[in-house]
């Protein structure tokens, strides 16, 4: 025991997805903060950098893309889980070139999502 | 001696007196001839009188008077008569018909008559006769000729009067000749035709109408003219036996008798054993004050087939344009299913990982459950969208809101627009009147055309792709749709090609969206065009005809 709870942020417009993801991290033991979009977002970051942020890439106004560009101009590196319903190779380039630590497709098994994360963080604390 | 004076005297008295008698006898025959004198010339005044007030009667009657004696010479004449041979009175007296009608035929056919009369001392009734008058115009006389009858029995004379009935001849000649124009019009007539009198009963049929319910096996004393059959009640019968459509006619014929409507159309199948055949109904009012309607049947098999055809070919267009913008869909539709599975899934795992933990929040599971019940629906609600847009079938005809379906179109591309980053705005006209026509079909266009909408756009800077969508309703019965770009616009050469097959300027896509929305659109009775902004960029829009009673 006495491991750190890791605090997670996701990032979703959609909120049943939201929920979901929050509820499956929290039963892996980790604190998970909800964002329903980029924007609300990287507004909270100066109030806290996350362990891990859980991104989706769909979404109105700011999209998963531009929290990536956005997150880039904080001196702490954020690692990214980038999530997506629609996959396409361009969107999959994109999210590598734009730093992000995996690209998971939705619908994600838990094993993945678990597994990513960790792999996110452990590579943050390494 | 005296004896002798008084023989003398009485001698002289009696010669005395017998001279006053004659004298007084000469005296009272002269007065009396005078007085008959004066009485025959008083006698004789009045017979002039009367014989001048006889001749204007003559004079001005209208019609032809004469007497001619056996040598056919005019013993009498009046104006009318004089008129025609162009002559006066006085000319035509002693003189005969030869002297001024030219027409041989005629003449002697007046003369045969003549002759005929004063032979069998019988009157004769000429119905209808020729005369050629002077100016060689052709008159046609009805005509009296009666024996004038001598003290020896005998007639010398004939008198006629004869009344000139060319104009009354031309009046039934045109009425004749536009009842049979009429009739021959009602004949000629390929659709068959009835009239039926106020209460629904066959007054009258045409040709065609007696052959088809011949052909048909309607009995022939039926059919042979129908005329008497209630026809209401043969609609009767039949909707009895299970002729949906007889039901359908009767209550449109029943409604145009009543004057609740003022016509009434249907178009029917009529399934005979070799043949299936289509027909148009119509019903209109017999414009007369007894009431009454006209139904025809019109024989439009030809052009019901060929709708028909067209109509299977253009679902299968349509059927054939879907599946292709499935393919072109597919990143919105995997998005769209992929939320809820997302959802579903992340949530069961969840719950499973509660559950390990023997005090676990039962109610945190119980709406873990209740949102993957959620997300389950929406998921199906997808696919039911999608075997929707799928779904080969006939055009439908429903009532519909289009703003309702522009708002579904714009979610269901949503994800789509996002990926394009195009800004999409849209500006939907409140109080849109409803339409009818085919939701999936109507999707189908805006999709397609909101599609094109982005990927004109595609090379634009991020910050000039903006899509415009609005409704507009411009007249009472006519609502606009619009999609507009700010891409580079279509060459105006080809603002027309570009509904043409196979005109694509884009990698991928077949180039039978824009032909195919064409098609749906003027399926639906409206225009699908495209056109240049002023300020750069291309518009689709595309006219429908709405309902202006009902406001959506």
């Amino acid at each position: 025991m006495g491991q750190v709870r890791r605090r997670i942020a996701v990032v979703d417009d959609e909120e049943s997805v939201r929920k979901a993801l929050q509820r499956l991290l929290r039963s892996a033991g980790m604190d998970v903060e909800t964002y329903s979009s980029g924007a609300e977002f990287l507004d909270a970051m100066p109030n806290g950098v996350p362990d891990c942020v859980v991104l989706d890439l769909h979404m109105p106004q700011v999209s998963g893309f531009e929290v990536q560009a956005g997150l880039a101009k904080f001196s702490t590196r954020v690692p990214v889980v980038v999530i997506t319903g629609h996959d396409t190779p361009a969107a999959r380039a994109r999210a590598i070139a734009g730093g992000a630590d995996a690209y998971l497709l939705k619908p994600i098994d838990e094993d993945v999502l678990l597994d990513a994360v960790a792999a996110a963080t452990s590579k943050q604390s390494a | 001696m005296i004896v002798q004076y008084q023989w003398l005297i009485i001698g002289a008295f009696i010669i005395i007196a017998a001279q006053a008698v004659l004298i007084g006898c000469l005296l009272f025959q002269r007065a009396r001839r005078r007085r008959v004198d004066t009485e025959r010339k008083k006698h004789d005044e009045t017979l002039t009188q009367e014989r001048a007030f006889l001749r204007q009667v003559i004079e001005i009657d209208p019609n032809l008077i004469f007497a001619k004696d056996r040598q056919g010479r005019f013993t009498l004449a009046n104006r009318a008569l004089a008129d025609i041979y162009g002559t006066t009175v006085e000319g035509l007296i002693g003189k005969s018909d030869a002297d001024f009608n030219s027409n041989v035929e005629e003449v002697e056919a007046f003369r045969r008559a003549d002759i005929d009369v004063m032979n069998t001392l019988q009157e004769r009734v000429i119905p209808e006769e020729r005369i050629t008058d002077a100016t060689g115009k052709i008159h046609y006389l009805q005509t009296v000729k009666r024996p004038i009858v001598g003290a020896d029995g005998t007639a010398r004379q004939i008198l006629g009067t004869a009344t000139d009935i060319t104009a009354r001849r031309l009046a039934e000649q045109s009425i004749r000749a536009s009842e049979d124009f009429n009739r021959t019009v009602l004949a000629s007539l390929q659709d068959h035709i009835a009239i039926l009198d106020a209460n629904g009963t066959i007054v009258a049929v045409n040709d065609a109408w007696t052959q088809f319910a011949l052909r048909n096996g309607v009995p022939p004393t039926m059919a042979g003219s129908g005329v008497g059959v209630s026809y209401l009640e043969v609609c009767r019968h039949a909707a009895a036996s299970g002729d949906e459509s007889a039901g359908r006619a009767q209550d449109g014929i029943s409604r145009v008798l009543e004057g609740d409507s003022s016509s009434f159309v249907m178009e029917y199948r009529c399934d005979a054993p070799s043949e299936s055949r289509w027909f148009l109904l119509r019903v209109l009012p017999f414009r007369r004050a007894e009431g009454g309607v006209v139904v025809s049947h019109s024989n439009i098999t030809q052009r019901k087939e060929a709708e028909l055809e067209l109509g299977r070919q253009r679902n299968e267009l349509a059927h054939f344009a879907r599946v292709t913008m499935l393919g072109e869909l597919s990143g919105s539709l995997a998005h769209e299913l992929n939320q809820p599975l997302a959802a579903i899934l992340s949530n069961a795992q969840a719950a499973l990982r509660f559950l390990t933990d023997d005090d676990y929040d039962r109610n945190e599971v119980r709406e873990i459950l209740r949102d993957i019940v959620n997300a389950d629906k929406r998921a199906g609600e997808v696919i039911r969208g999608l075997r929707l847009l799928l779904k080969k079938g006939e055009m439908r005809q429903e009532p519909l809101d289009l703003n309702e379906v522009v708002r579904d179109v714009l979610g269901l591309m949503r994800s789509d627009i996002l990926n394009a980053r195009v800004d999409l705005t849209a500006e939907l006209a409140p109080n849109l009147p409803m339409l009818t026509g085919d939701r999936v079909q109507l999707e189908q266009v805006l999709l397609n055309l909101l599609m094109n909408g982005c990927d004109a756009m595609a090379d634009a800077p991020a910050s000039g792709r903006k899509l415009l969508v609005t409704t507009r309703h411009i007249a009472t019965d006519s609502v606009v749709v619009s999609v507009t770009d700010r891409g580079p616009g279509i060459p105006p050469e080809d603002l027309e090609r570009v509904f043409e097959p196979f005109y694509s300027t884009k990698a991928q896509g077949l180039g039978l969206g824009l032909m195919v929305s064409r098609k749906i659109i003027g399926a639906h009775g409206g225009r699908l065009y495209a056109e240049n902004n002023a300020g750069g960029g291309a518009s689709f829009c595309f006219t429908l005809p709405a309902n202006p009673e009902a406001i959506a």
